[in-house]
């Protein structure tokens, strides 16, 4: 990718990575390392969560009450 | 060294795009604030019930198409200049553009103001859809069609930009900057015909006088063909940032180079086929093309969701880099004192919002039962109002350092401005959806509409609450605006100058191209499908229509 390289914060020393070069970052992670489990959890929770909204509106709100404003 | 300092035309063009942005996210966003106090009728001092209509299309206008094309021209220079590490190819050609886009703009915008004259001829209170039977003088249609003709001849530059450095470059990959460009460009060009066919082909002869009668389902069609991935081409560029730049002010990576890449293609190819779930309610078209585009655009939840799972995956490597562990502790180890890190967050949590409303939308049946009501503007505040917008105001801090050289001013202040945003933005939101399933209309100045006085019965909360919630969601979404642009304004002109004002370097991908099927990169495959896509479900329909004749109004409805 050439933007990375392009514009580069610290170009003199190109042989560390991003995360050595970055204060803020404790540890590089590589994609062989990395298990997103939060990233599944939170992406099931708000499955659940429009599944119930779903339901709720086609069962209480379509289901219990004629159409408001049409055309 | 900076952006500025490498490619100081391009900063010169991306500049320019963003004061224009600005201008009309300013003026558009107080038209905005107006809005809320007429209509629930806390403050109506402003302006009449007639003139509210002037500043409900300005509002439209001038936020959803100037704001965000202006500013998406800006976003895109800056990417294809830095990913292809090379200038405009030819400066005055770029500039055109620009202009082109300048001069349609001050022509809408001043036949929309037209209406604030007493007694003015030149008028354009046709809100942002701007379809018959509502017409508006000349100058708005052709104002907007100099915009959109701009932002082709935009797009052009950067494919110009693309082809020089294919010539240069036989085999390398597109990179990622300028591959979300394309993409988002190519479908954009695809949209935009539906939009030049009913401007230039039906509403500017008809509001010049040239023809006397004009059928109103055919250019609402035509609209709806690009009145829906209208909303992606928004979208798009704030997917831009959430997948290039958000993962590295996380700390971490971008996931995945690969998923981006299929996201963005599959957005090409269903963006505009699903515009018929805009017309669910629409007399004259087939249940069956109504099913076609319902299909479609469930479809599109895929890549949405596709989305929602690689951007958080970016951030949540961005946050375990920085010490953080467990399923949700990660999440404090987010930089929540970064305003540009805490805007893109903020918005992409209320996309998440907007995406639930979107399905009832999308739905055929359940459509119905909020169909023109209120909780329609406030599906697409949190949609493209949040989701977008916030996204564009918090990419800007960190984009304006490297396009003036000079380093954010007021951080305080702009740490205040996202979150006061997200606050406004959940007040006035939740009660537009809310009133709208009570049944409260969308499209009226009149107050007796948000009160008891209808007799609406909302499931919880009573309608005087729900509008105090709307009137002071609109308030603090207007201060939140003069906090950004008084941030952006002191920044710009006042801002301490330095060689390296931010940290502009983007990482690679965590999974990066080299695991990317090379098909992905094939633009003319990808178009191709897009049009046969389009194709099959315009092209019966639309044919249908105009059976009788293009201008004929014997087709169904007809107002009488």
């Amino acid at each position: 990718m050439t933007e990375g390289t392009a514009s580069s914060s610290d170009s003199k020393s190109p042989s560390k990575s991003w995360e050595q070069r970055n204060p803020e970052i404790e540890r590089e992670i590589t994609i062989d390392e990395y298990n997103p489990k939060g990233t599944l959890t939170l992406t099931l929770l708000y499955l659940a969560i429009i599944v119930l909204m779903w339901v709720f509106m086609f069962f209480v709100e379509f289901g219990g009450n004629a159409p408001s404003i049409i055309g | 060294m900076t952006f500025i300092h490498k490619y100081p035309k391009a900063a010169k063009v991306s500049k320019a795009n963003f004061i224009v942005a600005f201008i009309a996210l300013a003026i558009g966003g107080f038209f905005g604030f107006i809005q809320a106090l007429h209509r629930t009728d806390v403050f109506r001092g402003f302006v009449n019930s007639g003139e509210y209509y002037t500043l409900l299309t300005g509002h439209g206008v001038l936020l959803a198409l100037i704001f965000t094309t202006f500013f998406i021209a800006g976003l895109f220079v800056w990417g294809v200049t830095r990913s292809l590490d090379r200038e405009p190819e030819n400066m005055a050609y770029t500039w055109s553009w620009f202009w082109l886009m300048v001069i349609g703009t001050v022509m809408a915008a001043f036949t929309i103001l037209g209406g604030l004259v007493p007694d003015s001829s030149i008028r354009a209170a046709v809100l942002y859809t701007f379809y018959p039977p509502l017409q508006a003088h000349p100058a708005f249609y052709i104002g907007l069609a100099m915009v959109v003709v701009g932002s082709w001849m935009a797009a052009a530059d950067w494919f110009w930009s693309y082809s020089k450095w294919r010539d240069d470059n036989p085999t390398e990959r597109i990179p990622i900057l300028s591959f979300m460009t394309l993409f988002t460009m190519l479908m954009w060009y695809v949209c935009t015909i539906g939009l030049a066919i009913e401007v230039v082909g039906l509403l500017i002869p008809w509001s010049l006088g040239w023809v006397v009668e004009i059928e109103p389902l055919l250019p609402r069609t035509l609209f709806w063909f690009f009145g829906h991935a209208v909303v992606y081409f928004w979208l798009l560029p704030a997917y831009y940032v959430w997948y290039a730049i958000l993962p590295k002010l996380s700390g971490g990576r971008l996931f995945s180079d690969s998923m981006t890449r299929i996201v963005f293609i599959i957005f090409l190819l269903l963006s505009t086929p699903v515009g018929y779930h805009h017309q669910y309610a629409d007399a004259g078209i087939s249940v069956g093309f109504k099913f076609y585009a319902m299909a479609t655009t469930m479809m599109l939840l895929l890549p949405s969701l596709m989305t929602l799972f690689t951007v958080i995956a970016s951030m949540e490597h961005g946050a375990k880099q920085r010490g953080g562990k467990g399923y949700f502790a990660w999440i404090s180890k987010l930089p929540w004192n970064n305003p540009a890190f805490v805007g893109c967050a903020l918005a992409g949590i209320m996309f998440a919002a907007g995406g639930f409303s979107g399905m009832i939308n999308a739905g055929m049946n359940i459509n119905l039962l909020i169909h023109n009501t209120i909780w329609i503007p406030g599906h697409f505040h949190l949609t493209v109002g949040t989701a977008v917008a916030l996204t564009f105001m918090a990419v800007t801090y960190w984009l304006l350092p490297q396009l003036t050289g000079r380093k954010l001013k007021f951080k305080t202040l702009a740490l205040i401005q996202p979150y006061s945003w997200f606050l406004g933005m959940t007040l006035m939101s939740n009660a537009m959806h809310r009133a709208g399933l009570a049944g409260v209309p969308r499209r009226t100045a009149e107050p007796e509409f948000n009160t008891n006085a209808m007799n609406f019965e909302p499931i919880f909360g009573t309608m005087s609450e729900m509008k105090w919630q709307i009137a002071i969601g609109g308030t603090i979404l207007l201060i939140s605006l003069i906090l950004f642009l008084w941030v952006v304004i002191s920044s710009w002109m006042a801002g301490q100058k330095s060689e390296k004002p931010v940290d502009d370097h983007i990482p690679e991908p965590l999974s990066g191209v080299e695991h990317t099927p090379a098909i992905l990169d094939n633009m003319k495959l990808w178009f191709a499908l897009a049009l046969i896509l389009v194709v099959l479900a315009y092209s019966f329909p639309l044919w249908e229509m105009i059976q009788d004749g293009i201008f004929s109004p014997g087709a169904l409805p007809r107002p009488s």
